[in-house]
């Protein structure tokens, strides 16, 4: 087993890492307080290249890996989560559309998600059907050279904002999660409406419902044939995942440096409040959490590098990762106490974007389903 | 913790206070078969007039009703001296209330003194191989020949197996009707056909076994209460202990937290005693909070059975699921401040992190009680 990380590993880690202290930190707290979405920002990380480490450079990645896409997310994450979440908008519709699509949708629909051009997104989640994917709605019926879309998709990130993107849609409800079809759609078009929402945490990251009537998809945007939808999209989750899991590493981190820098400054009864032990508990037990997510997260990572399955490991290392975000953000808060709940302070805006790490992209429970269900024989998650 | 108490409740306390003091704590005699010290502690207990609490007024016993605060506080006190008291006091309960619930005035006039007065030690059979948890699983058949019933089958983690006066046993008297069809039984510990086939030697050492029962043709006076209301009596005589459990682990916990307090004062590290600690001072602070905690949901509970009625079903699984979890969780961390001497055989500590373990499964498992809690909101 090789732990270190090559050279070039290092340097796009340590250029996202200095990205995001230049560019994002400045203005993390004021941007969550805002709830401004920073389109300058997406651009240069595309700019950077920080979307294309999974995409080969003839459709405009670098074809870094797994590995590098996990480093860059994780220091990303650590500075703003909510920046984090932009990343998975545009990486998870390429990735997608370079596993399912044609030459010539890959060609025409990757490269403006990886200079950040078109501001991606993925339309799974509806009103009824959140860890039920198979229950969604929506419909998409066949008119000539064109699908209509009727219903509406909710929490999808990047509603208010997104240029194109994934969605999935019924074409045969008869044949139950058979019957699934995705797309790659182009937002300007008429009859669809799109709604923001307003959310705990996670702040920078517009989010909404969009609601189709009538609205079209061109025959030719349509990714894999009808009826690949319900695998295409299981296949595009535990790619959009490992990211997630790359962003809950970073909010746990940040936390955790957090706590330790507040633990060397401030002090109480006449020390360091480093020194009592009851601190001290917590910040072993946050390191212990988050370097065991952070090797998890490398494993998926590395499997995916080296083609290997790498769903269950995935799912490991997401569910890992969630709890250790939320556990630092917690722990982090008591040793800041009333610094920590203020807003003054960016503990509290960990706090609350940890919290959907342990929701979104399959939640810990649904994680824990597709562990257990593996290991009990039920349902083998690498298949 | 006075709301939940009558004045007498809290002189049985003190009671049961000082007779664990004087006479259970400086015991050195544990040695010899358990069983025998069963026995000898059942007849402790029966002449203290503990026993009395475990059955009503009209069947040699001291309260009209039985109370489940009683039994609460007498497990209670009893688990923090010794298991087996707690074990002994317990089973009594047990068995007989199936016999107070649906007994005839004869199988009460026969059993149920006896077990008020510890003469009689009390066993109730329902677990087997196949049928834990799903109690309406159980195998065992009771098939009726005129005015007999013949029983056949196994029953397993039979408390008392080999020592008991009185096996309160449930069996299928008709399969077909699953678990309508099964019927509760009060049989002599004599009775031919009735054998115990095996010691089970456990984490925490208690009489226990497996009992067979082959050819064994009981006349249908043995039969409690109606035939198919088997399941109905075991699961109502569960609901009044399943507090007491709780009790039981609220016992086991005071014992715990005393240790860790006494340990923590006396052991130096460092150039203090460890108490002075941080990392000792809030386990001890976590360990006292869950356990009141625990002691009042067990108290509620037995006084909603008592006094209230309405939802005593989900307070109780409540209390015995909460009270037997932090017991887990209380005990294990006082080993920890203990350190290597708490893992030293034979000591309190060693001793009280064997006898914790069961409470979370027996009586209904905490997966069990947790769907009591969640149907009990849901329906």
């Amino acid at each position: 087993m090789d732990f270190e990380l090559s050279e070039e590993l290092i340097a796009t880690r340590d250029l996202a890492r200095e990205f995001a202290e230049k560019e994002i930190a400045p203005t993390a707290a004021k941007d969550d307080r805002d709830k401004n979405f920073r389109p300058d920002l997406v651009k240069k990380m595309g700019e950077l290249g920080f979307y294309g480490s999974v995409i080969p450079e003839n459709y405009g990645g670098n074809g870094l890996g797994f590995l590098a896409m996990v480093l860059i997310t994780e220091e990303i994450a650590r500075v703003h989560s909510a920046m984090r979440v932009a990343i998975n908008m545009q990486i998870g519709p390429a990735m997608t559309v370079l596993e399912f699509g044609t030459e010539e949708q890959k060609k025409k629909f990757i490269p403006p998600l990886m200079s950040g051009e078109q501001i991606g997104c993925f339309a799974i989640t509806e009103p009824d059907a959140g860890s039920d994917v198979a229950a969604l709605r929506t419909t998409a019926a066949k008119d000539g050279d064109r699908y209509l879309l009727n219903g509406s998709k909710i929490f999808i990130s990047n509603a208010p904002v997104t240029h194109s993107g994934l969605v999935y849609a019924y074409t045969d409800r008869t044949q139950k999660h058979r019957g699934m079809t995705a797309f790659y759609a182009n937002w300007n078009q008429p009859g669809l409406t799109r709604k923001p929402l307003e959310t705990l945490g996670a702040h920078c990251s517009p989010i909404g419902e969009l609601i189709f009537d009538n609205f079209p998809i061109p025959v030719p945007n349509r990714l894999g044939n009808e009826g690949d939808g319900f695998k295409i999209c299981m296949w595009q989750l535990n790619q959009t995942r490992l990211n997630c899991a790359a962003g809950a590493l970073g909010v746990a981190r940040a936390a955790r440096e957090a706590a330790v820098n507040y633990c060397n400054q401030r002090v109480q009864f006449g020390q360091k409040i480093g020194e009592f032990q009851m601190n001290q508990d917590l910040i072993a037990q946050m390191i212990v959490h988050e370097e065991g997510a952070r090797l998890l997260v490398h494993r998926a990572a590395w499997l995916a590098d080296q083609k290997k399955p790498n769903n269950l490991e995935t799912s490991i290392a997401k569910y890992t990762a969630a709890e250790a975000a939320n556990f630092a953000a917690d722990a982090a808060m008591k040793i800041l106490g009333a610094y920590g709940y203020s807003t003054e302070f960016p503990v509290e805006r960990y706090y609350r974007d940890a919290k959907s790490y342990q929701i979104v992209e399959g939640s810990s429970n649904v994680q824990k389903m597709i562990i257990a269900q593996d290991a009990l024989g039920y349902r083998k998650a690498n298949r | 913790m006075a709301p939940f108490f009558d004045q007498d409740h809290l002189t049985l306390r003190v009671r049961a206070r000082k007779w664990v003091e004087e006479k259970l704590l400086p015991r050195r005699d544990r040695n010899g078969a358990i069983e025998q010290q069963a026995v000898r502690l059942a007849r402790e207990l029966g002449g203290e007039g503990f026993l009395e609490y475990t059955v009503p007024l009209d069947s040699g016993g001291l309260r009209p009703r039985i109370q489940a605060r009683d039994l609460c506080i007498l497990r209670e006190e009893l688990a923090r001296g010794e298991a087996l008291a707690d074990t002994m006091f317990a089973m009594q309960a047990l068995g007989g209330y199936p016999i107070v619930l649906a007994g005839s005035r004869e199988q009460k006039n026969r059993f149920l003194p006896a077990i008020a007065k510890g003469d009689g030690i009390a066993a109730f059979a329902i677990t087997e191989a196949e049928a834990g948890s799903d109690a309406a699983a159980l195998q065992m058949r009771a098939t009726r020949r005129g005015k007999d019933f013949c029983l056949t089958g196994t029953k397993r983690f039979i408390s008392n197996a080999g020592i008991a006066h009185s096996y309160v046993v449930f069996a299928s008297t008709e399969p077909d009707k699953k678990s309508k069809g099964i019927s509760a039984f009060v049989l002599g510990g004599d009775t031919p056909g009735l054998l115990v086939k095996e010691k089970t030697e456990l984490l925490s050492p208690h009489p226990i076994g497996v009992v067979e029962f082959e050819n064994c043709v009981v006349s249908e006076e043995a039969l409690l209460g109606a035939e198919g209301q088997g399941l109905q009596i075991a699961f109502e005589t569960l609901d009044l202990l399943r507090c007491t459990v709780g009790a039981a682990a609220v016992g086991f916990a005071q014992r715990a937290l005393e240790e860790a307090i006494r340990y923590s004062r006396a052991r130096r590290q460092f150039g203090r005693p460890i108490a002075e600690f941080q990392g000792i001072e809030f386990k001890v602070a976590e360990m006292a909070t869950e356990l009141e905690a625990a002691r009042l949901l067990v108290y509620q509970a037995a006084w909603t059975h008592d006094c209230a009625g309405s939802d005593a079903k989900r307070k109780s699984s409540m209390a015995k699921y909460y009270a037997t979890e932090a017991a887990h969780r209380i005990v294990d961390q006082a080993l920890q401040i203990h350190g290597g001497s708490g893992l030293i055989a034979g000591t309190i500590m060693e001793r009280l992190y064997r006898d914790v373990r069961a409470l979370r499964i027996y009586e209904g498992t905490t997966e069990i009680q947790k769907l009591i809690i969640a149907r009990e909101l849901l329906k």
